[in-house]
């Protein structure tokens, strides 16, 4: 064994020994039942079963594919992938210390976060992915519903239950979504796959217009909570805003109005055609009035006999939320301000990557994993580690994964940011960027993905380093730049305010730039700006468009959007093309 | 008198590859039958007939489960042996990204690969 050798199977040894069987008592999370532990077991032993069966010729590939793909497990351009699943991106320190685990025994020392708050290993090897998931059960994790025609994990607000514009705390109904939705029979073979998001702040943080039902929490006239229901949003190669089939559902009702949306789905969704598969297809083929009419007609059917949850369960599942203790105490006002005087880093990192708690003294804090030239999304086992370290010294040993493919420590005391701050900078882990040009989402794209016409991660990485400079990022100010390698849209280029689509123009890679477009509230869809540019030429478009809203807009405050909305696409096509 | 069989021509001539069903990674035919890492090491088809044969050959071991996927692709001969046409299949070829990933610096063996390879590659 070289020395090299030693070294790493020492260092997997000393970290095996630091993964402990249980979560740290005081994060608001669900935790396992035996039921749970049980069911994950199974279902290893499953996938065990049919990879052993697979290698010794009993499975084809073909009968294979499904079973592989609905543990998470992709055939990607140089290796399998494997997707894990983090249920509405919520995760505690030591899930995290075990994805740290996982990336240096079983991969290539880092692990790369996705879009849907998810993350995915691109290197491990087919035998070894029931021991891998051996692993993950170990802190209560599996890699179910990240792939394949099920209903996948359902993803919610990265601050909920402590962003101070939340109506409520979303996450023990994406937990409930989750038990209902986990192996469901009924909904395990689905024309297509199908996303659910939950959101109930005013800011919609979890692009839910864009999915295939979309619940944003709401109080009614008389105060009660409940659920406005939009169903057919999707992106893809057939970017759809989703579309409002109930103004109010009332709570109790959630599983029976799903069950009902869901059968409607797969009674009328189409399996003739892949691309025409979604149900934001069959919404539009079936026409949005008569869709809900027939959504309401089976609900009636079933909503007094069907599945509601009991109060019982809804209780249990509440109780793993509830808010923590938090500590009373007077921030030092002056301290921080002055270290935001003498730290230019950490005034950006503060206007920036932070945001409102709802509890006094305590703000939420984001990590961008888009540092100066990095890959978004991407973390190396080193700094996994780290930020599981932050998280118990921190923010109450709690981690947030986003689906802008960043982490976020929920509950950091404001007396603790500077420190924070100052342990982040040690691991290039500091970058202030978050909302701003170079806060980029990025598909692996073709350096990884068999799915992929063209390279992503360098664009990313070219555009990162051309606006490096924080007084321009900031002068720019809220901007969305996503880039997709294919019109499969991982990255959520048509929702950017500045969208890049890599494409195969005979043979060559080339980048489509599309504008406009939000994942917000105020939902929209990108639109191409013109023909598209080659990897050289792309950064400088990028350059052009910003100089283009820099040139007009009315003043600082008037946003890119903002902007684009008023000017429309003349100016930038000017520009770009030399246009009059 | 018969007809000699019309051969179609290929436009560029190709070689089959596949990932190894155990591990993922990309290997390529080669004219024994057995599998490579090395695209230079693959056989080449000039004529759908030749593409045809490799294929067949290539399923025949897919079946006993050492690779999974094959499927042929154009190349270009360059002093005499075989390299891919087109960045998915010169990025598979390489068998790592063209950028270099977080984690790499912890992987002497890819930093190797990386800088002998890819020196700056991230600049397109």
């Amino acid at each position: 064994m070289s020395l090299q050798e030693s070294i790493k199977q020492a260092a997997i040894k000393e970290y095996a020994l630091t993964i402990p069987a249980i979560a740290p008592k005081n994060v608001q999370m669900y935790k396992y039942d035996q039921f749970d532990d049980e069911f994950i077991t199974q279902r290893i032993e499953q996938l065990r079963s049919q990879i052993n069966r697979r290698l010794a010729g009993e499975l084809s590939e073909d009968e294979f594919k499904p079973l592989r793909l609905q543990n998470g497990v992709y055939l990607q351009l140089h290796a399998y992938m494997l997707r894990l699943a983090i249920p509405y991106g919520q995760l505690n320190s030591t899930q995290m210390r075990a994805l740290a685990y996982i990336a240096r025994k079983y991969d290539k020392g880092f692990g790369h976060f996705t879009t849907r708050q998810n993350i995915q290993y691109n290197w491990p090897a087919l035998s070894d992915i029931p021991e891998i998931l051996e692993d993950l059960q170990k802190v209560e994790m599996h890699a179910i519903q990240t792939s394949g025609n099920c209903i996948r994990n359902t993803t919610s607000d990265p601050f909920a239950g402590v962003a101070a514009d939340e109506l409520t705390d979303p996450r023990p109904w994406c937990e409930i979504i989750r038990q209902w939705s986990t192996l469901h029979p009924e909904f395990a073979f689905l024309p297509r796959k199908f996303k659910i998001a939950v959101n109930a702040a005013e800011q919609d943080r979890a692009a839910i217009l864009y999915h295939d039902v979309a619940l944003q929490i709401i109080e009614n006239e008389a105060g009660e909570m409940g659920f406005k229901v939009y169903v057919g949003g999707g992106q893809g190669r057939t970017p759809v805003i989703a579309k409002l089939v109930r103004e109010f559902l009332e709570p109790q009702y959630l599983l029976s109005y799903l069950d009902a949306i869901l059968r409607t789905y797969n009674m009328l969704g189409r399996r003739d055609n892949l691309y025409k598969a979604r149900i934001k297809i069959t919404v539009n083929e079936t026409g949005v009035e008569e869709f809900s009419r027939l959504v309401e007609l089976e609900w009636n059917r079933i909503k007094d006999t069907g599945f509601n949850l009991p109060d019982a369960q809804k209780d249990i599942i509440f109780k793993h939320f509830e808010l923590p203790e938090f500590e009373s105490y007077q921030y030092d006002v002056a301290m921080f301000e002055s270290k935001k005087t003498d730290h230019n880093g950490f005034d950006y990192f503060v206007k920036n990557n932070t945001f409102p708690h709802k509890q006094d003294g305590y703000t939420i804090v984001s990590i961008s994993l888009k540092p100066h030239g990095g890959i978004p999304g991407d973390i190396s086992a080193d700094q996994m580690d780290l930020v599981a370290q932050l998280a118990d010294d921190y923010s109450l040993s709690e981690i947030r994964a986003t689906h802008r493919q960043n982490l976020v420590l929920p509950h950091v005391k404001l007396d603790d940011l500077f420190t924070l701050w100052k342990k982040l900078t040690k691991v290039n882990l500091a970058a202030g960027n978050i909302g701003l040009l170079t806060d980029i989402i990025a598909c692996p794209g073709l350096d990884y993905c068999a799915l992929a016409n063209a390279r992503s991660i360098p664009i990313a990485q070219m555009i990162a380093e051309h606006f490096d400079d924080m007084k321009k990022l900031h002068d720019l100010g809220d901007i969305t730049l996503n880039i997709s390698g294919c019109i499969n849209a991982c990255a959520h280029h048509h929702v950017a305010n500045i969208g890049i689509l890599g494409v195969d123009k005979k043979g060559e890679e080339s980048y489509q730039v599309t504008l406009g477009g939000s994942s917000r509230s105020d939902a929209d869809i990108g639109k191409i700006v013109g023909p598209g540019f080659s990897g050289d030429e792309i950064v400088g478009a990028i350059e052009t468009i910003t100089n283009v809203y820099l040139a007009g807009r009315k003043n600082r405050d008037e946003t890119f959007l903002t902007y684009y909305r008023r000017a429309g696409q003349t100016p930038f096509k000017e520009a770009l093309y030399n246009v009059a | 008198m018969a007809l000699a069989k019309q051969i179609k021509p290929l436009k560029n001539p190709v070689s089959v590859t596949a990932n190894l069903l155990l591990k993922g990674s990309t290997v390529y035919l080669k004219a024994d039958a057995t599998w490579s890492e090395n695209i230079a090491d693959s056989a080449v088809a000039h004529d759908r007939e030749q593409e045809t044969a490799l294929l067949a050959l290539a399923n025949i071991t897919e079946k006993t489960q050492y690779v999974v996927g094959a499927y042929s692709f154009g190349i270009k001969i360059i002093d005499g042996k075989a390299t891919p046409l087109g960045m998915r299949e010169i990025i598979r070829a390489k068998g790592i990204p063209t950028i270099v990933p977080d984690g790499l610096t912890t992987k002497p063996e890819w930093q190797n690969q990386f800088t002998a390879d890819n020196a700056n590659s991230h600049k397109i």
